[in-house]
């Protein structure tokens, strides 16, 4: 069943356009990362999808209503970022007892148990809490809520890398208990990698790729060599990135490559290699590895 | 996971009892306001001494209209504060939408009025207490609780009616000016328009003396009703445009 | 007084820890519920002092002053003097008869105060002068629209000896009221909405109405305007 569809959604904040011609849709029960450089519309797209913001063109369904004020898609969805406006008197127990009291599904053992553990008092107050405290209780609330659709954006602000990993366990340990969709957006792929069946890269206000995380790995190759080697056996093919390590090179390659060209790379002295999941996402915002040097060797 | 289904109502009351949570301290506020007014102003005292040479005539007229004033002034902020974006955003925390979230806080709106009713026809009684203490020739002008009840009550009504409807007004032009910023220039030229008019019959005093001329209680409250709900739709139509969250 | 005293001593207190602990209030802060306990003690509080000033207010003795207003029109002594019409009862302080040997002198050692004298000859003949005094009469608020509190102004009434009349200095006295009324603004439905702020007063002076017989000789030492003299066909 699709719980998300976005048909030709362009946002505008002050005709400065925020998206453009997105289209895509989301399944239900499947969690999609979304990434994308700074500035490339994942808030607003995610903003949209909550049902905080409208389109300025093009159709949001989610649940099949259009979210935008919509109590049904409010009822069953929750959205988590690092700027979430906690009322200053309420001490975090009271704020955890308001979700108990909105959220149908929420699970207050499990969010007393989860604030237990990462050593979060009760009854203290969210601004006194620090950074990676306050992202950690955010978390919590969007694991404990158990909503339908669950958004979190950038949820790991802040937090150290333990607590990323056990965030991450954390979700997907729920998750399979009790599926539901979630949408994750970060800037570390890496460490989100394993939670992630399907990633949504947003480039330059458009949808660059959508589908699952090991066809895009699949669609690129790292190819080892000197730049000699590589440059006759990439004759024709698309080079997405290259980097320069003394006499070695080593380039991304979009993988169109058939059985038999491959083991004629291997007989040329050229390894090739599968791509991490970061890499391939990183050749497609064209965000070519060393890339930075350039700016420097200029 | 199937899909919850909520009613706007069930919405309504859990998003009222969480803003009356949040907003506790606005309450406090409202009560400091009220003692400062009762204990340093004396109510409102206003004290007038004449005489010629050896004879002079005291009279000092005290009353709670300190209390309601300040009252007043804490219902216009109050009105404020929940058009803020920090109150929209608090509110869509938790399960909201524009409808839920608006009649919410017009349920928070009248439970504040009802407060503030309560407490500033009550505190005529600690202005009077001051006064009888000091050991003075005291005339009670106004009939008390026990001898006239009825009365009382409708102060108590008046009060509430009056502070209700100061703060659907205030919410309704701060969720226009919330809407678009430069609506703010009307309304800032009608406030100058107002405050230098020098006619006492101006169409503002029209205004007021439309609900403050009315003495039949029914006819009151329909003028009052009908006014709020006016308000309620307008700020209802104008806040379903706005987006939350929005940083 | 002493609980007055009290009183204000514990709301001010109560206002230095409230601003006290504002101050302090970016790390610590009120809880939720202390503003609800704060909620629900104070209108227990107001409704406690409430009863207790009604309970007040039923023992203690008040000024029991009647309300005049401008269309009340006040009985006007002067002119039923010069009328010979009949005067009310109230209006009058004292009525004297005093013995008089040939003649009698008038004066007044106050001209600052209020004072009016009616001078009248009657044709009856003999040596006994009627004096009656007629109360002054206060009424505070603009136009006559307030309280009467004639009855709360000292007088000291005229003095005679043999052949002279003099009324001295009128007291020093200063009166002081206080009336407490609620806001008017939420009065609208009670038939007390016309409660004012009083400022400034209305004062009648002091009537001395002497019925002096022909047979007496008159000396007047009053200015021409603190009197007149009456005469009647």
């Amino acid at each position: 069943m699709t719980v998300i569809t976005l048909n030709q959604v362009h946002k505008k904040f002050s005709r400065i356009p925020a998206l453009m011609d997105v289209t895509f849709s989301i399944n239900e029960n499947v969690i999609t990362g979304v990434a994308g450089r700074n500035g490339a519309g994942k808030t607003t797209l995610l903003k949209m999808i909550a049902g905080f913001q409208k389109t300025t063109e093009g159709e949001v369904r989610v649940f099949d209503e259009n979210p935008f004020g919509s109590l049904l898609v409010s009822a069953n969805s929750i959205y988590i970022d690092d700027a979430m406006s906690y009322p200053d008197p309420m001490k975090l127990q009271e704020l955890l007892h308001e979700f108990k009291r909105f959220y149908a599904n929420w699970d207050e053992g499990l969010a007393l148990r989860l604030m237990e553990y990462f050593e979060i008092p009760l009854d203290t107050r969210h601004r006194f809490l620090s950074k990676g405290k306050r992202s950690t209780f955010n978390a919590i609330v969007g694991i404990a809520a158990r909503c339908p659709l669950t958004i979190f954006d950038e949820p790991t602000t802040g937090m150290d890398t333990a607590a990323r990993n056990d965030f991450y366990r954390a979700l997907l340990k729920d998750y399979i208990a009790f599926p539901r969709t979630i949408l994750l957006s970060s800037h570390y792929i890496n460490e989100m990698q394993d939670v992630l069946e399907d990633l949504l890269v947003i480039h330059q206000k458009r949808i660059r790729y959508h589908g699952s995380t090991s066809d895009l790995q699949e669609a690129h190759l790292i190819i080892r060599g000197t730049e000699a080697q590589l440059r006759s056996a990439t004759s024709g093919k698309v080079v997405v990135s290259k980097t320069k390590n003394g006499l070695q090179e080593e380039w991304i390659i979009e993988n169109d490559f058939s059985e038999a060209e491959r083991s004629m790379l291997d007989r040329r002295g050229v390894k090739s290699t599968t791509v991490t999941l970061n890499d391939a996402y990183l050749a497609l915002t064209e965000q070519p590895r060393g890339g930075i040097d350039d700016v420097f060797d200029a | 996971m199937s899909l919850t289904h909520r009613t706007a109502w069930e919405v309504v009351k859990q998003q009222f009892l969480y803003k009356l949570r949040s907003n506790a301290a606005v309450f406090t506020v409202l009560f400091v306001l009220q003692i400062i007014s009762m204990v340093l102003m004396n109510g409102a005292a206003m004290t007038s001494e004449m005489g010629t040479g050896s004879f002079e005539l005291e009279w000092n007229s005290i009353s709670t209209d300190g209390v309601m004033g300040l009252t007043f002034f804490w219902a216009m902020v109050f009105g404020f504060l929940m058009t803020t974006p920090g109150q929209r955003n608090a509110a869509y925390l938790y399960v909201a939408t524009p409808l839920t979230e608006n009649l919410a806080n017009f349920c928070l709106f009248g439970f504040a009025s009802l407060i503030a009713g309560i407490t500033t026809v009550l505190s005529g009684g600690f202005v009077k207490l001051l006064a009888q203490l000091q050991d003075v020739q005291l005339i009670t002008e106004t009939a008390g609780l026990f001898s006239e009840p009825y009365q009382f009550f409708t102060r108590v009504l008046a009060m509430a009616v009056y502070t209700f409807l100061t703060m659907m007004i205030v919410y309704t032009i701060f969720i226009i000016i919330q809407r678009n910023r430069l609506l703010i220039l009307p309304f800032i030229l009608l406030w100058f328009a107002v405050s230098q008019s020098t006619t006492p019959s101006n169409w503002l005093g029209d205004v007021i003396d439309f609900f403050y001329n009315e003495h039949s209680i029914l006819l009151f409250l329909g003028k009052a009703g009908v006014t709020a709900v006016l308000m309620a739709a307008l700020s209802l139509v104008i806040s379903k445009r706005i987006e939350v969250k929005v940083s | 007084m002493m609980l007055g005293t009290v009183i204000i001593t514990l709301l001010a207190s109560s206002i230095a820890i409230v601003i006290w602990k504002m101050k302090r209030g970016t790390r610590l802060g009120f809880s939720r519920t202390t503003h609800f306990i704060f909620m629900g003690s104070y209108i227990a509080l107001l409704i406690v002092i409430l009863i207790v000033s009604e309970l007040m207010a039923q023992t203690q003795n008040r000024p029991d002053l009647k309300r005049v207003s401008a269309s009340q029109q006040e009985f006007d002594v002067d002119r039923a003097i010069i009328t010979g019409k009949p005067i009310p009862e109230e209006e009058l302080l004292i009525e004297r008869l005093h013995e008089v040997k040939g003649s009698l002198t008038i004066k007044q050692s106050d001209y600052g105060y209020n004072l009016h004298y009616y001078i009248e000859r009657s044709k009856n003949g003999g040596n006994q002068v009627i004096e009656r005094v007629y109360r002054p009469s206060l009424i505070n608020g603009e136009d006559s629209n307030g309280y009467d509190i004639s009855n709360y102004v000292q007088v000291n009434l005229p003095k005679w000896t043999d052949d002279e009349v003099n009324v001295p200095m009128q007291p020093t006295q200063k009166l002081v009221f206080t009336s407490f009324h609620d806001s008017n603004v939420i009065s609208q439905f009670t038939n007390q909405q016309t409660l004012e702020y009083y400022n400034g007063y209305s004062m009648r002076s002091m009537k001395v109405y002497l019925i002096v017989p022909d047979s007496v000789q008159l000396n007047i030492q009053l200015e021409s305007d603190s009197y007149n003299e009456i005469t009647r066909d």
